[in-house]
């Protein structure tokens, strides 16, 4: 009991909790330039770093929507960019036709983005999370009634 | 029923025909309900005779088709509806069976009829007989005589279907004399309807769906498409993708597995759902990711026995993704 | 402990309804949005049920047909927590372990009204599994031990009924605590347990029958059984089911199994919805320090149900899986238990995607091992 109060007052603290998918090359590191250049973010994201974004099984997604994620992300190398040539490009295809599918289960499509981010672009990245849990934290919860 | 034994004469001459060619040929027999045809798998010339073809074929036989090959020495006969052999020529497309060890006999088709609509109708499990015509089904059961309208009756697909007389492969076509007669219906209207509610109320929906789930796999094993199913990562424990207690949620999850596979790759047979003991409606589940897939590249599974499933694939341009921008 | 009552048919839904009151009473009832047919908990779909199926309510009462899956789900839930655990290491000394474990049996009564005799059948052969022997299961036997079983018997067969050839009969209430015999006017209720009469004591719709009454109706009942046993022709004329276990050890190397297997695709449908398969898996599963352990159904028709840790799978073909499978209910749990494990239900027949028919099986099986004899 006194454990679920604490998880519980955990959650409230951190209102959303969202998942995030980023490849080793380009986001992971474009993340860690953002921490390293001190640019304020959310902490509401807890990162899972992936060899490339081709490696995301759209039932990644699906498994953190399942297990309680309010929101996932998925972070990969701009195309062109891949460190492993066309691993982002698979990605695009199946990312996006999850995208499109998610709300025919009852999942609200806006929980879920890809995003391209490269190694150097520590403020993009800031911007994104800011802006992904401010969408996020305006759907609210959630929480299947 | 005149109509049906000048077809199954057609099928087992036909059949008779190139046997010699095949050391196994999959068709239909005589099952053992009135409602029901049973799948058979002859490999000794005196079993042809049995062969039957009728408005009940409604299994895809073609869900034999990869493990046969794996198994089976020698060519490989199959009965097939137009709209089975989709299932070969997507195997076929994806390298996972060799086309010339299936010989294709396409039997033309009038359309079939779903039992389980007619179940339904009649509000029971069981029945005692029943006799098709074209425009009348009668149905007996321990409530007595009913008469229902066969237009109502048919599968799904049949009211979208577009090849029943030319079917887009085969080795030995076999014309039917009766002629698929219905309205046509829109494939997407279930769909549609669902897309109407809320979010909250699909999810709910789902949710009420798949909690009747047994998970039993019959949707799983007998889908044609499905040919990895001994190893589903279903029943891993190490990652444990899936509990094993089969919740709503968990259940959701498994068709899941099941779509995400499928993606571009169903060739919306509607075997899945009519194996369902309780009647859940996953074929929607199924649909709906071709569709997607759809309006995405452009691509239907099943068509052109040359082409790459589109998630297997790629362009450097999309022109149909629009990327979303966060920033 | 015998005893027997009348209920008048117009009282049937009360009688029910005062059983509902201090257990929870289970019956079969049909879906009719989505056409299934099931026993489910009175009181989970009370509001929206009715007894009679001329209703537009999405729940109806049904007593005639067999449900789709058979009631072991009530007893023999398809996934059941056994415990929840918790733990602790020490990190100064990781021998140091603590576990905590929290075991919560079932506490339920219940009543489960409307079974079919093959459906009791099925129920007291779960019975011997989970009580009798080296290993008993506690948690099932907890649950059977508050609930109570009322059967009613069969004047309509179905033509995938084959209790009599499995050796029970459409109106046998053997291993039932109450048995129903429909009438013109009436139900006939025959108790036959302490625990069938504790439920039924003193109640309202009841009316008692006189020593007389009580043999005509004994005598009623016998020439029911008889009546619907005959609508029943046996696929394997000549041979006793006791019989069958020898000659199901004889054929184990038959050619034959292979035909009559190949068409199945090993799913799970056929034993999910059998009243005597018992088959499960215990696993645990955690959540960093905490989980649970469950038990969850199983099916040998799977490939994974034998497979090994090492790769090799004892039963990598269908046609081994199902020939264990038929060899389970035919032979094995007969020598085990003294009885067969197919009690005639008919269920796997009718749910199979691909139209495989047990008794055929049996029945060439049978008539092949009479070819090898000669
Ligand atoms: S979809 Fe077409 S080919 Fe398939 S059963 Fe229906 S009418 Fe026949
Ligand atoms: S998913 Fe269903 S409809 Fe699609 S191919 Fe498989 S069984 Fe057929
Ligand atoms: S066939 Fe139906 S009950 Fe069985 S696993 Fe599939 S969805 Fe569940
Ligand atoms: S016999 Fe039928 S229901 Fe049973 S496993 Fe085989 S295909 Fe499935
Ligand atoms: S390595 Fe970054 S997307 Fe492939």
């Amino acid at each position: 009991m006194e454990k679920e109060n604490k998880v519980k007052e955990m959650e409230k603290e951190e209102d959303v909790k969202i998942i995030a998918f980023l490849c080793n090359w380009c986001s992971y590191a474009g993340a860690d330039a953002a921490g390293t250049a001190r640019l304020r973010q959310p902490e509401n994201i807890r990162i899972i770093r992936v060899p490339c974004s081709g490696r995301i099984n759209p039932l990644f997604i699906l498994k953190a929507f399942s297990s309680g994620a309010d929101g996932v992300l998925v972070s990969g190398c701009h195309p062109n960019d891949c460190h492993y040539t066309d691993g982002n490009f698979y990605a695009r295809r199946r990312l996006e036709a999850l995208k499109e599918y998610l709300p025919f289960i009852g999942i609200d499509k806006r929980r879920f983005s890809y995003q391209w981010v490269s190694a150097s672009e520590g403020q993009k990245w800031q911007s994104v999370v800011v802006n992904f849990v401010k969408r996020i934290k305006s759907i609210g919860k959630n929480e299947p009634k | 029923m005149n109509q049906n034994r000048n077809i199954n004469e057609k099928l087992i001459s036909k059949v008779s025909e190139i046997f010699g060619q095949v050391s196994l040929v999959v068709g239909y027999c005589r099952g053992n309900s009135p409602l029901k045809v049973s799948p058979c798998l002859i490999d000794e010339k005196k079993d042809i005779s049995n062969l039957i073809f009728n408005k009940l074929c409604i299994n895809n036989l073609a869900t034999y088709a990869y493990k046969l090959s794996k198994k089976v020495e020698g060519n490989i006969g199959m009965v097939l509806k137009p709209c089975d052999s989709k299932a070969i020529i997507q195997l076929c497309a994806e390298g996972l069976i060799e086309r010339e060890k299936f010989r294709m006999i396409t039997v033309g088709c009038s359309g079939i009829i779903d039992y389980k609509k007619i179940l339904k109708e009649i509000g029971r499990q069981r029945i005692i007989s029943l006799d098709i015509g074209k425009d009348n089904i009668e149905v007996e059961t321990i409530d007595g005589k009913k008469s229902l309208s066969t237009k109502n009756f048919y599968a799904e697909k049949c009211y979208w279907c577009d090849i029943s007389d030319n079917p887009l492969e085969s080795d030995v076509f076999i014309e039917n004399d009766d002629k698929l007669e219905v309205e046509k219906k829109d494939k997407y209207a279930d769909i549609k309807d669902l897309e109407n509610l809320s979010i909250e109320e699909i999810y709910s929906y789902w949710q009420e769906e798949l909690g009747r789930c047994i998970r039993c796999y019959a949707c799983r094993n007998v889908c044609p498409m499905e040919v990895c199913q001994d190893q589903c990562i279903v029943h891993l424990d190490y990652p444990n993708w899936e509990s094993q207690m089969a919740t709503a949620e968990e259940n959701k999850f498994f068709q899941m597995i099941r779509v995400m596979h499928l993606a571009g790759r169903c060739v919306e047979c509607g075997e899945c759902e009519r194996v369902c003991p309780q009647n859940i409606s996953i074929f929607k589940l199924m649909k709906k990711m071709n569709q997607v897939i759809d309006e995405l590249f452009g691509f239907s599974a099943g068509i052109d026995i040359s082409q790459k499933t589109p998630l297997l694939t790629y362009k450097t341009i999309e022109e149909n993704i629009e990327e979303e921008k966060l920033t | 402990m015998e005893n027997i009552y009348t209920l008048k048919k117009q009282n049937l839904i009360s009688f029910i309804k005062s059983l509902n009151k201090s257990s929870d009473v289970y019956l079969p009832a049909r879906d009719n949005k989505n056409n299934v047919f099931n026993f489910f908990s009175l009181k989970e779909i009370e509001e929206d049920f009715s007894f009679s199926s001329q209703n537009d309510k999405r729940y109806s009462m049904e007593l005639i047909e067999k449900t789709r899956l058979s009631p072991k789900h009530i007893l023999f839930p398809q996934y059941e927590k056994l415990l929840d655990f918790h733990y602790e290491k020490n990190p100064e000394n990781i021998e140091d372990v603590k576990i905590e474990l929290e075991v919560t049996p079932p506490e339920r009564k219940s009543i489960i009204f409307g079974l079919k005799p093959c459906d009791v059948q099925g129920i007291s052969r779960m019975d011997k599994v989970f009580s009798e022997g080296q290993f008993t299961d506690p948690y099932y036997i907890k649950r059977r031990a508050n609930t109570v079983l009322i059967a009613i018997g069969c004047d309509t067969v179905f033509d995938d009924c084959f209790c009599s050839m499995v050796g029970g009969s459409p109106y046998n209430f053997d291993n039932s605590d109450i048995g129903l015999m429909e009438t013109d006017g009436s139900y006939v209720v025959f108790v036959y347990t302490d625990k069938g009469e504790a439920i039924v004591e003193n109640n309202e719709y009841l009316e008692t029958t006189s020593d007389k009454e009580k043999v005509s109706l004994k005598s009623e009942l016998k020439e029911k059984d008889e009546k619907s046993s005959k609508k029943i022709e046996s696929m394997w004329p000549g041979t006793k089911y006791e019989d069958i276990p020898d000659i199901m050890d004889k054929s184990f190397n038959l050619k034959i199994w292979e035909k009559l297997t190949e068409k199945c695709i090993s799913c799970g449908a056929c034993t999910f919805v059998c009243p005597t398969c018992y088959c499960f898996d215990i696993r645990d599963e955690k959540d960093n320090k905490q989980g649970q352990r469950y038990r969850c159904w199983d099916f040998c028709t799977s490939y994974i149900y034998t497979l090994e840790a090492s790769g090799h799978n004892p039963r990598e073909s269908i046609t081994k899986r199902y020939k264990n499978k038929v060899n389970c209910k035919f032979n094995y749990n007969y020598k085990r238990h003294g009885n067969l494990y197919c009690v005639g239900c008919g269920r796997c027949i009718d749910v199979c995607p691909v139209d495989m028919d047990i008794r055929e099986i049996v029945a060439a099986i049978l008539e092949e091992s009479k070819v090898k004899d000669k």
